[in-house]
């Protein structure tokens, strides 16, 4: 759907499994953003894995107030409507189609070699003023590397360099006397992580009709396995469309699927996964030790900047993680449906929709002694869990016409929904068999009575919603159209007073190309002015936020009474401040536009304002310690508005030998905070990160949300005049200008000579100035081309990556030039011993975020009819072919998370890979 | 006609099945409400979540910012000891350096913490009013101990910030002024529990009538009301120490001091008769460490197995070791101990085996409070650390002296930034691991369930000397000072044997004693009174605290300073400022969260 819709962004997750994230029209709230997906008339909040999307027959993004407020608070960030495939009237049809094929990484980040960063780390000394000797790189001019590396358990390392006696070999110990032979070319990490990936789907469609009634089955199965080293998914499915017209004025129906599925990717979007480990492992160390073990990090420094051993060996982690990792989701979800007629436009229908996920999960923790913390105990941990969710809508609804002029069809409903889930857990220490048949709760041996019960765990959630509303559509001479919509929305997730919320929505059409003065505008085919207001309510918090919780947590509750030392008394103690005053959050949203189709509807253009209003958002705003130490209330504070425009065009060529069509499609819109509190001065600040908590994004009153806040970047102090010339800076003493040669210069906003959390300001946008979208579609005799091309301009990302890979002291390559005195036009500042605080959150992160990208290409022909099939199909197509921008990340386009870190581009995302597929599609 | 039927029922059934009236009525799930603990068991809950509070480890809060102990703000900040471990710019260091800013994090950690403790007393009172199934004796007593518990955490707020607000249980805005003194509500807390508690307790930990009379006396001390304080501790103070007093720990036994000094730092004699209150640290217990003092678990020797942080925290100082040199007589010398340092290894490699400890005489409760090179560390020898380390066996084994402080043989992380001590108080010992320590001692969390003393009889003892040197007999002061020092003297001193090169020697010559000779100058009494104070007391988080009662804190820290930065690069350059340094800042968010009508209900101290 990306650039295929104007206003709509997806985001590519990345790995197996892992579901895209989808945003249209911009943020519409602080919490889940998530759109509604509506499945054959199943809701569901958020995409999903378990969906099979070869099923799809039609997608529909509603985006218009007048159509969202049909489905209340699960559709106030937008409505996505997918009707699966249903028979066609005639005899059973049977269609195969089927793709495979690979992908790869795009890009590969490089890396510094072992030499180079030894070379770095001397320039490091000399800035420190330290001598050059040091117990890996030995003393001298030059770094020498080292031979050998032996861990031993609480103890540094035993360094042997070239030159010196071997180590005897004969103590190796996986234990306590690893032996390593250093990597003096430098270990690849990425390429022993990255690696060609594979998918394959399979899908059998049996599906045909009769006047009474209609059927589809389908079979699916899909395999992707991603381009990180043991990421995959799965996926199993069946799906079963029937509906029978036993009367004529009765129908019932039903669409059913169960999807199972095993495998998944990675922890996306992070600072601190399998992506992110490998930017920070020295190349130095060898992937395996001289007994073929994986090499650790345990016994080697964590921290010791000479040699950045890193965390435990990433290759380990995967391996291990997913081998030892098993179990499945499952998803069992669909609706049955009776509606009866009895009079003619009235029909009364009862609808029950149900989604039912249990999920079970096993994993085996060996012990690793080369890794740190490692347990002294193996472990095996066990559990799973279900949510179901049902809602059961009444309806009743009358269409009718008085004469030809009006056109009437209305309708009233009333639903009610609830949703449970459960989950346990459980883990069991020291099994003294691992084999996998042995893998069970039962077969640990528990080191102490207490260890178990710190090994359970268990919750559950119960939501309810209901809803009365109604609709009434009228059409005057199909010329001038009016819609309304009301409704009364109930929530257990708010206090008795502010329970239910209503919402209306009106809309209004004018469709000016039946007016008879436009009869002589005859290659105007069609033209509708359309404006709208609605509103929906939004819940998207979690429950039981309306009273004070208390918990009887043991790790900040119990407590030895008795002075045992070893038992605790339980006790219960405020875990959650409730906020009986919670209500509904409110979207608002306001949309005028027009469609037009013109020379006998080849060419078509939309286009749309509109202006998204968010009030009452509910939120959780700092809060004081004097209430408790618990956590903090949710709130109804904060107001945004996103005001924007879309427009789409598209043109269609008559039917030719070579013919064609195409779309294109650009929106833009502007985010701005309107409210937060009475005190105007207020805002809310995003995560942080890092060592130093480094905060990067802030919504503040006249700016748009999490925008970007920091320090602006002047340069580099160059002379210690300079530097005696700036306000003094964290880290630098001005009595010895020579401390802040190198470092980063920052402005001093406020003029008070000094340099502090004052001195920061709003230094970027991360939300794009427009988006927008190119479909082409080529036909020559049977061939088919398929072309699109997306495009982001104007965002700006804070390059967080930058602060662990090209930086003084990182590893990746350019991280070595840094500024000295003879390389003074160096735009990263000196690697020294230092209290500076150079890393801080400033402009020299913010990025433009700008791109293009071609992002698929098919190529499809069409066999001629032939007798033993209806149709046959192939095609080739690639994804990720190519891609424009200035960004000096691995990829603009970031997944753009939530708004605490929004636009931030953390480093540890799975890689965009190039795909390349070959398919083909038998009918029968 | 039939089918008409079929239809009408149809749409009956369709339309008009109904749904339960209380559909949106929903429990939080996985937690109660208030309304559920508001009886005799649900109060006893609430009770034990409040005093849980006293550990200082709460839902948000850090491990060393707001451990009950107080080391952060109390030791490393008075000239006892450093943050040690090394330069991490972690706001310990921040705190040490007096470099703190209203938004330095420990601050908001830490009062987040002592404010959930008051918000739990609050709990628990609200609980006890509503309840139906006690008896207003039981309603009476279990108010009595959550304010007791709401007294200590308001006094924990009181000493750290002076100004700050003060939240009962009739609190529904949170916006709380802090220009009233507080000191009456603190007492009229503590007033009602000495009131209402019992004596003897069921459960040891609980706090007791008596234990309530001795933190009256402690406001007191620190509202510098001598003559209350004095009429109060005679009243406490059990005959056996010259007093006319009851007092007694909580399961009746009356005060006295224990036979040995380092029975109040061992699991194993807890809740002895010394003890007034205590906070209940404890492991293996379910809680996942809660309970145990993380708070203090980086302040332990380095290296495998005693610690898992390497980071070796609270690190005496010079200057306080030096404080424990004695003279000939067995008495301590408060106006020459620092003019030179006792000999250290703070420059010796861990391979000098002709290094020797210092051999002057030391009072014995140096070793029992501070670890260093050439001395039995409780009794951690080489058989406990791992068998197959070569190192130890090759010259410490058998012999439990402390390696010292080299990085590449001993127990500290880095000299040059910490110096070459450790803490040993409430460390536990070889043989206790897994006892008072986590069972997982080989992972990473290693808290100790060794209990603290938030007030022991010693300190009591020592409250009354310095009442009577200010109000009273010298003589009196004299003799209580004694009863602390004759303790020392004659309980169990740390084991002396020492592996040097070519035989064993002594690790120490240790000589204490008592005052013989009578008191006669108010001002020497005085220093004498709060000298002992530092020597019996020390690394127990009260020091800074004292200092700034007394009002010496700025000229006592800026002299300890001036010598102590020629032995210590990172108090180069660090001062304390008077007027300012005595409290710590008001974390700057309460401040702002604290608006109301533009202008803040919460005042910064002077400052800041």
């Amino acid at each position: 759907m990306q650039g295929r819709v104007a206003s709509v962004t997806v985001n590519d997750q990345g790995g197996p499994g892992n579901t895209a994230v989808v945003r249209i029209r911009g943020f519409g709230t602080l919490g889940d953003n998530d759109p509604l997906y509506v499945i054959d008339g199943v809701q569901m909040r958020g995409s999903n894995n378990l969906i099979n999307t070869n099923d799809i027959e039609t997608i529909t993004v509603l985006k218009d107030p007048s159509t969202t407020a049909l489905y209340g608070a699960q559709g106030s960030n937008g409505v996505i409507v997918i009707t699966t495939k249903s028979g066609k009237i005639g005899a059973p049809k049977l269609e195969y189609t089927m793709y495979m094929g690979t992908q790869r990484a795009i890009k590969y980040p490089s890396m510094l070699t072992p030499q180079e960063y030894a070379d770095a780390y001397w320039n490091y000394k000399r800035n420190s003023g330290e001598p050059l000797s040091d117990a890996y790189y030995g003393t001298g001019d030059q770094p020498i590397l080292p031979e050998y590396l032996i861990e031993t358990t609480g103890n540094n390392p035993i360094i042997i360099h070239p030159g010196e006696p071997d180590p005897d070999f004969s103590l190796y110990n996986l234990n306590n006397y690893r032996i390593l032979k250093t990597n003096q070319q430098g270990t690849g990490w990425f390429d022993e992580i990255f690696q060609p990936g594979f998918t394959q789907n399979h899908q059998l469609i049996l599906s045909g009709a009769t006047d009474k009634s209609n059927y589809a089955l389908s079979l699916n199965y899909y395999d992707d396995r991603g381009v990180i080293l043991k990421t995959y998914f799965r996926r199993y499915s069946i799906r079963v469309n029937t509906e029978f017209k036993p009367k004529t004025w009765l129908r019932v129906g039903e669409n059913l699927e169960f999807s199972y599925s095993e495998g998944g990717g990675i922890a996306n979007h992070s600072n601190n996964n399998v992506v992110t480990d490998l930017y920070q492992r020295t190349p130095l160390l060898p992937v395996y030790d001289i007994a073929g073990n994986y090499s650790g990090p345990d016994g080697l420094p964590i921290g010791n900047i000479a040699l950045q051993a890193g965390g435990n060996n990433p290759v380990l982690g995967q391996v291990n993680g997913r081998e030892n990792s098993h179990g499945f989701n499952s998803g069992l979800f669909g609706t049955a449906y009776i509606d009866v007629e009895p009079v003619k436009g009235l029909i009364a229908e009862s609808k029950i929709g149900v989604q039912l996920y249990p999920y079970q999960y096993h994993y085996f923790q060996d012990t690793f002694p080369q890794n740190i913390y490692s347990s002294a105990y193996n472990s095996f941990s066990e559990g799973g869990g279900y949510s179901l969710d049902w809602r059961w809508t009444n309806k009743l609804s009358y269409d009718f016409n008085i004469n030809t002029m009006h056109k009437i069809s209305a309708f009233v409903a009333y639903e009610a929904r609830r949703y449970t889930s459960r989950f346990n857990g459980a883990t069991t220490p020291n099994l003294p068999y691992t084999l996998i048949s042995y893998q069970y709760l039962s077969s640990g041996v528990p080191i102490d009575s207490i260890s178990l019960v710190n090994m359970v765990s268990g919750g559950g959630d119960i939501q309810t919603n209901v809803s009365i509303f109604g609709n009434i559509n009228y059409s005057l001479l199909d010329r001038y159209l009016f819609s309304f919509v009301l409704r009364h929305d109930g929530s257990s997730k708010f206090g008795q007073f502010n329970r239910y919320g209503t919402f209306p929505s009106v809309s209004a059409g004018w469709r000016i190309t039946s007016e008879k003065f436009m009869d002589n505008l005859s290659w105007l085919t069609d033209l509708k002015i359309k404006a709208a207001y609605g509103s929906n309510g939004n819940d998207a918090i979690p429950s039981g936020l309306i009273v004070n919780q208390y918990s009887s947590d043991t790790y900040t509750s119990s407590y030895d009474l008795g002075g045992n030392n070893n038992a605790a008394s339980t006790g219960f103690g405020l875990y959650q401040i409730g906020n009986p005053y919670l209500e509904w959050e409110v979207n608002k949203t306001t949309n005028i536009g027009f469609d037009a189709a013109m020379f006998k509807s080849r060419f078509t253009v939309s286009f749309n304002w509109f202006n998204r209003i968010t009030d009452h958002l509910l939120y959780t705003p700092p809060f004081t310690g004097l209430q408790g130490d618990a956590l903090a209330p949710y709130q109804n504070v904060l107001k945004f508005s996103n005001k924007g425009v879309e427009l789409e065009l598209g043109y269609a060529s008559a039917k030719r030998t070579v013919s064609y069509d195409m779309n294109f499609n650009i929106s833009t819109y502007r985010n701005k905070v309107l409210y937060i509190s009475k005190d105007t001065s207020a805002f809310i600040d995003g995560d942080g990160y890092g060592s130093t908590h480094v905060i990067t994004n802030r919504s503040k009153v006249g700016m748009p949300v999490a925008s970007f806040y920091g320090y602006i970047q002047e340069g580099i102090f160059q002379t210690t005049k300079e530097v005696e010339d700036h306000a003094t800076e964290t880290g630098i003493d001005k009595s010895n200008p020579e401390t802040g040669l190198g470092h980063f210069k920052f402005k001093d906003i406020n003029n008070d000579g000094v340099i502090n959390e004052q001195d920061r300001t709003f230094i970027g946008n991360p939300h794009p100035e427009f988006t927008f979208g190119y479909n082409l579609n080529l036909y020559y005799k049977n061939f088919d081309l398929n072309l699109f091309i997306e495009g982001v301009s104007g965002n700006k990302i804070f390059n967080y990556w930058r602060a662990f890979t090209r930086w003084p002291g990182a590893l990746g390559a350019g991280s070595d030039d840094t500024w000295r005195e003879d390389n003074a036009s160096a735009k990263l500042p000196t690697w020294e011993s230092t209290g500076a605080n150079d890393a801080a959150a400033s402009t020299f992160f913010i990025e433009d975020g700008s791109y293009v990208r071609l992002k698929s290409v098919q190529l499809g022909y069409t066999f001629p009819t032939l007798k033993a099939f209806s149709k046959l199909r192939i095609y080739a197509q690639a994804f990720n072919i190519a891609t424009f921008t200035k960004y000096s990340g691995i990829d603009p386009e970031i997944t753009t998370g939530s708004p605490g870190n929004y636009g931030v581009d953390l480093g540890g995302n799975y890689p965009i890979a190039f795909k390349l597929l070959f398919g083909v599609n038998i009918g029968l | 006609m039939k089918s008409l039927l079929i239809k009408i029922t149809c749409l009956y059934l369709i339309l008009f099945s109904a749904c339960k009236k209380d559909f949106l009525d929903v429990d939080p799930q996985g937690v109660v409400t208030e309304d559920v603990l508001s009886n005799k068991n649900g109060v006893i809950q609430l009770l034990v979540a409040t005093y849980h509070d006293v550990t200082g480890l709460t839902i948000h809060s850090g491990w060393w910012s707001t451990s009950g102990t107080n080391w952060i703000y109390g030791d490393i900040t008075s000239g006892d000891c450093y943050r040690g471990g090394t330069n991490d710019n972690n706001d310990g260091i921040v705190i040490e350096q007096f470099r703190e800013t209203p938004t330095t994090a420990f601050f908001q950690d830490k009062w987040n913490s002592v404010y959930d403790g008051v918000s739990r007393s609050n709990a628990v009172i609200r609980a006890a009013q509503k309840a139906t199934d006690m008896t207003d004796a039981e309603k009476t007593e279990a108010i009595a101990e959550a304010r007791f518990l709401r007294g200590h955490f308001h006094f924990e707020a009181k000493k750290m910030w002076n100004h700050v607000p003060y939240i009962d249980e009739t609190v529904t805005d949170f916006k709380v002024s802090n220009e009233p003194d507080i000191w009456p509500d603190i007492i009229a807390d503590f007033r009602f529990a000495f009131d209402n508690l019992p004596v003897k307790q069921d459960l040891k930990g609980k706090a007791n009538k008596w234990a309530a009379g001795c933190y009256i006396a402690k406001c007191y001390m620190f509202m510098n009301d001598y003559n209350s304080a004095k009429a109060l501790l005679d009243s406490i103070i059990p005959a056996a120490y010259g007093g006319n007093g009851n007092g007694a720990n909580s399961q009746g036994i009356p005060y006295a001091l224990n036979a040995n000094f380092d029975d109040n730092f061992n699991g194993a004699t807890e809740n002895n008769a010394e003890q007034v209150f205590q906070i209940q640290f404890s492991a293996n217990d379910g809680s996942n460490g809660g309970n145990e003092n993380i708070g203090e678990s980086a302040n332990t020797p380095a290296f495998w197995p005693i610690s898992s942080f390497y980071t070796t925290w609270k690190q005496p100082s010079f200057n306080f070791v030096n404080a424990f040199k004695t003279d000939g007589n067995g008495l301590p010398m408060p106006d020459d101990f620092n003019n030179e340092n006792m000999t250290n290894d703070q420059d010796v490699a861990g391979d000098d085996y002709t290094y020797y400890p210092y051999q002057g005489l030391v009072d014995p409760r140096l070793d029992w409070t501070v670890g260093r090179r050439g001395v039995p560390y409780l009794n951690w020898t080489s058989e406990y650390l791992d068998p197959d380390y070569t190192q130890y066996n090759n010259y410490w084994v058998g012999y439990p002296s402390n390696p010292g402080s080299d990085p590449n043989f001993g127990w500290i992380n880095d000299r040059s930034f910490g110096g070459p001590y450790n803490p040993v108080k409430n460390n536990y010992r070889a043989d206790q691991v897994g006892i008072y320590g986590d069972y997982y001692a080989q992972g990473y969390l290693m808290g100790s369930a060794v209990n603290y003393s938030i007030i022991r009889f010693a300190d009591v003892l020592l409250w009354a000397a310095e009442c009577e040197v200010e109000t009273g007999s010298l003589d009196r002061a004299r003799t209580l000072v004694n009863y602390v020092r004759a303790r020392a003297r004659d309980g169990l001193y740390v084991p002396v044997s020492y592996d040097y090169i070519g035989g064993y020697y002594p690790s120490a010559n240790y000589y204490v004693d008592i005052y013989y000779d009578p008191w006669t100058d108010k001002d020497e009494a005085r220093k004498a009174v709060r000298f002992e104070r530092r020597l019996e007391l020390g690394l127990e988080g009260h020091r800074f605290f004292d200092l700034v009662r007394w009002g010496i804190a700025a000229d006592y820290i800026n002299n300890y300073l001036s010598i102590e930065k020629t032995r210590m690069a990172h108090l180069n350059g660090v001062s304390f400022t008077a007027g300012k340094n005595e409290y710590f800042p008001i974390p700057q968010r309460e401040i702002d969260l604290s608006n109301s009508n533009g202008a803040p209900l919460l005042q910064q101290n002077p400052g800041y």
